[in-house]
């Protein structure tokens, strides 16, 4: 026991020294223990709980390169940024937009490398294999494991492949990490990742008490617009979560021509240096209303999220979970409300209608017979070219995607009752996810629907907090003169004497 | 991809769209060359290196939905329509469509105005000890450049840097200078989001886009006026050669008049692969000598070849370009 809680305080010690935080986040402390003891790991832990500080933190602790792997371009390098600010060891990101000679680079001097992001395809090329194989790998991170699971809504072939590739790398230590995971979904990462090996996990309850949780319903895309105005009148720091971007782009430029709100929109097509900006921005509240798509939420990193909209709603319950835990992350009371419209449910279904791959098109790409959907479509000739890659045969593709289909079916099923449902919404939430759910108490801070409770009364009780008018930014543009004076020091008509 | 953007690099003679995707791409062969210079596109070579094939196809197809182009399936041409020319030439008054730019002299947008924004941030960051932050450059070839840069300036290459740059900048159109000022940035200047001065400046986010490679292109052109040792000038990289380095290998030899025979005997490469090699300096060097008598010989060796059509194909291009 004395041992342990000494290691407790030797955490904690280091964790305010170096990281400035006061205590660990659930989960954080019970996941180092385990790792620093050599022992593999599987952490469920909700969304801007700090996922990354694990091994941010390991860093001094552990020899070797860490690699970590994730699905998502923005994710790495939203994550180097963070590394490279913080200066916590040489840093990359290996993926297909690095020129030949900065890819040989960063290969040919791995080992001065600390932290090592890169995509399951890229990780599973022969030639990165080989140069990893000749180093120590310290950490082997696997992140967004859920993709690894077939009963997961976002699975990726190309992650089935790295429970092989974690044994060709022989790392000290493996740790696999993600912010949503059924009991299916768990069981299916422990099997293909760690299959004879033993694990720790911890999975934390995905309730967050001070995330009040709201449906609204709407029968019209004006009435839903009208409501929107309505939340937008103070001031409070806003994400809106729409499904495409054409709409982001669309609802911003609303926003900014009837509210005062400063607002822009976030997604995949935005460049690397516009979508950092707009996450500065949104940081220090110079914006204070953020229209984004669900792919690149992820790198919105910011504490006082007092109010979360999805104006579309998300595929899954997952989805819904990962976005609204971009909320109140200063564990203050929020805000989080999705509106509930049958129009919206069936755009969705014509959606995922049009994007089901069907198995006469695997047949096609299989047999290499020209095929005009998949001429017309490159994402699903993508997802195939994913299969192939993880040695899917024809039968087993269509075997697994009409698997993957039915299931996601089946979730959009069970979240579309969910946000017609009357009962306690959070209650919902526990039972779908949590190993072991709690029994919520339901009160005035928990849950409602505006079928039992108008908006402006709901608005007038939580009484969240609005941003101070000091930092109420201006938009107007500044003339060179304004603006060299706030970069620089020395100014060119003042004489340097 | 805001289809109407495209409208400026069609015509209302049919061009081969998939020979400008490429182009725009930057897929350096001797066709695609060929073809930007035939339609006069060769500046926007390396346009858009990350345009997808669905995105360039859906834009092709909407512009054929609202009139503005025809496509032909067969030969996979597009043309503009009547209505096309007129909303092309509409949106050129606007201003903001990158006229001026050209890669071949300019370099390559992205990185250059990575290097601007680098540059100005790391400067103002160290000016205010602000150690801490993340680069605004994407580019690992773009943060070491400037990295070095900095290093070799001093406080008064630094306190030149500022003079040059707000120099040039003055000299620029007033509303060009407020485009450029506000998409800069440093720990001590939060700037302002892109969608916000496009908002302001009544542009779209893709518009925008465009009307800052306007601007770069001006203020580029201005940078390359200075001594090579300026520091301003000294943050970007103009190309020094147009030509592939295989290109450029040949061309020099082809130059120096060593005899064709020999270049090929030298060589680890075919001669069709060397051949190709003359033809993209063919295309692409404003002092290529068509009349030169070996040049001549080349082509009366076999006058039906690819070689000899494609040659002459340019130089009356190139010919015709120079009437124009
Ligand atoms: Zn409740």
């Amino acid at each position: 026991m004395t041992d342990l809680n000494s290691t407790t305080i030797k955490l904690q010690t280091e964790l305010h020294e170096r990281f400035n935080f006061q205590q660990f986040r659930p989960g954080q402390q019970e996941l180092l223990q385990a790792i620093l003891a050599g022992q593999n790991a599987l952490g469920v832990l909700p969304t801007g709980s700090g996922k990354s500080l694990i091994y941010q933190f390991l860093a001094p602790h552990l020899n070797g390169l860490f690699v970590i792997v994730s699905p998502l371009i923005s994710l790495m390098s939203d994550q180097l940024a963070r590394i490279q600010a913080a200066h916590l060891g040489k840093a990359a990101v290996l993926n297909s937009r690095l020129n030949v000679q900065d890819r040989r680079n960063i290969l040919t001097h791995l080992v001065d490398y600390k932290f090592l992001f890169m995509a399951p395809e890229t990780l599973c090329q022969p030639q990165v294999l080989r140069y990893l194989q000749n180093i120590t790998i310290g950490l082997f991170v696997v992140d967004e494991a859920h993709c690894i699971s077939s009963w997961g809504p976002d699975f990726r072939p190309d992650y089935l492949r790295l429970g092989q590739v974690q044994q060709q790398l022989q790392p000290q230590v493996t740790l696999a990490l993600t912010a949503t995971a059924t009991d299916q979904v768990c069981a299916d990462i422990v099997q293909q990742l760690f299959a004879q090996q033993s694990v720790f996990i911890y999975r934390a309850s995905v309730d967050r008490p001070n995330l009040y949780l709201r449906t609204e319903f709407v029968s019209s895309d004006e009435e839903k617009w009208q409501r929107l105005q309505l939340l937008l009148e103070q001031r409070w720091p806003t994400l809106i979560y729409v499904a495409t971007r054409k709409t982001a782009e669309e609802l911003a430029l609303k926003i900014a021509e009837t509210t005062k709100r400063q607002v822009a929109f976030y997604h995949a097509g935005l460049d690397n240096l516009a979508r950092q900006q707009v996450q500065q921005l949104f940081m220090t509240d110079q914006l204070d209303v953020v229209v984004a798509t669900s792919a690149f939420g992820m790198g919105i990193n910011k504490d006082n999220v007092c109010l979360l909209v999805h104006y579309d709603m998300p595929e899954n319950f997952e989805n819904y979970l990962q976005e609204i835990g971009r909320a109140g992350r200063d564990e203050q009371q929020a805000l989080t409300l999705i509106f509930v419209s049958q129009n919206d449910y069936q755009r969705l279904q014509t959606r995922r209608q049009l994007n089901q791959i069907r198995p006469q098109t695997v047949t096609h790409f299989y047999e290499q017979i020209l095929d005009e959907t998949l001429q017309n479509s490159s994402g699903q000739l993508a997802v195939l070219k994913a299969y192939q890659r993880a040695n899917f045969s024809e039968a087993d593709v269509i075997a697994t995607l009409t698997k993957t289909q039915e299931v996601r079916e089946l979730q959009l099923q069970q979240f579309w009752q969910f946000l017609n449902s009357t009962t306690c919404l959070r209650q919902q939430v526990c039972d779908y996810f949590d190993h072991e759910p709690k029994v919520i108490q339901h009160d005035a801070l928990c849950c409602s629907t505006s079928q039992t409770q108008s908006l402006s009364v709901l608005l007038q009780r939580l009484n969240l907090p609005t941003l101070v008018a000091a930092t109420t930014p201006t938009v107007n543009l500044l003339t060179p003169t304004q603006v060299w004076t706030q970069l620089f020091v020395n100014l060119p008509d003042k004489s340097s004497s | 991809m805001q289809a109407n953007l495209l409208l400026p690099l069609f015509s209302k003679q049919a061009r081969r769209y998939q020979a400008i995707y490429y182009l725009l791409t930057g897929k350096r062969t001797v066709s695609n060359l060929s073809a930007g210079l035939a339609y006069q596109l060769l500046p926007y070579f390396h346009f858009y290196p990350k345009l997808s094939q669905d995105d360039y196809q859906a834009a092709l197809q909407q512009l054929v939905e609202q009139h503005y182009a025809k496509i032909q399936a067969t030969d996979k041409t597009i043309q503009l329509t009547s209505l096309g020319q007129v909303v092309q030439a509409r949106l050129l008054q606007r201003g903001f469509w990158p006229t001026t730019y050209n890669y071949w002299q300019d370099g390559d947008w992205q990185l250059q105005w990575e290097r601007l924004l680098l540059s100005v941030q790391v400067i103002s960051n160290y000016q205010h000890h602000h150690a801490h932050y993340t680069p605004l450059a994407t580019q690992p070839l773009v943060q070491n450049e400037i990295r070095h840069w900095f290093y070799r300036c001093g406080r008064t290459q630094q306190q030149q840097f500022v003079e040059e740059l707000s120099a040039t900048t003055a000299q620029l159109t007033p509303n060009q200078a407020n485009l450029l000022v506000n998409s800069l940035r440093s720990s001590s200047y939060p700037g302002v989001s892109d969608f916000q001065l496009s908002l302001s400046l009544s542009l779209t986010a893709s518009e925008l886009i465009l009307a800052r490679v306007t601007v770069l292109s001006a203020f580029l052109r201005k940078v390359q006026q200075f001594p090579q040792s300026a520091p301003l000038r000294q943050v970007f990289q103009f190309p020094t050669t147009i030509l592939s380095l295989g290109s450029t290998r040949t061309y020099e030899l082809w130059r120096s008049g060593q005899p064709w025979s020999e270049i090929v005997q030298h060589s680890y490469q075919k001669e069709s692969t060397l051949l190709e090699h003359l033809l993209e300096a063919a295309i692409l060097m404003p002092d290529f000598d068509f009349d030169q008598p070996r040049l001549q010989q080349l082509v009366a060796a076999n006058p039906e070849s690819y070689f000899g059509q494609r040659l002459l194909e340019i130089q009356e291009l190139r010919q015709g370009v120079q009437d124009d």
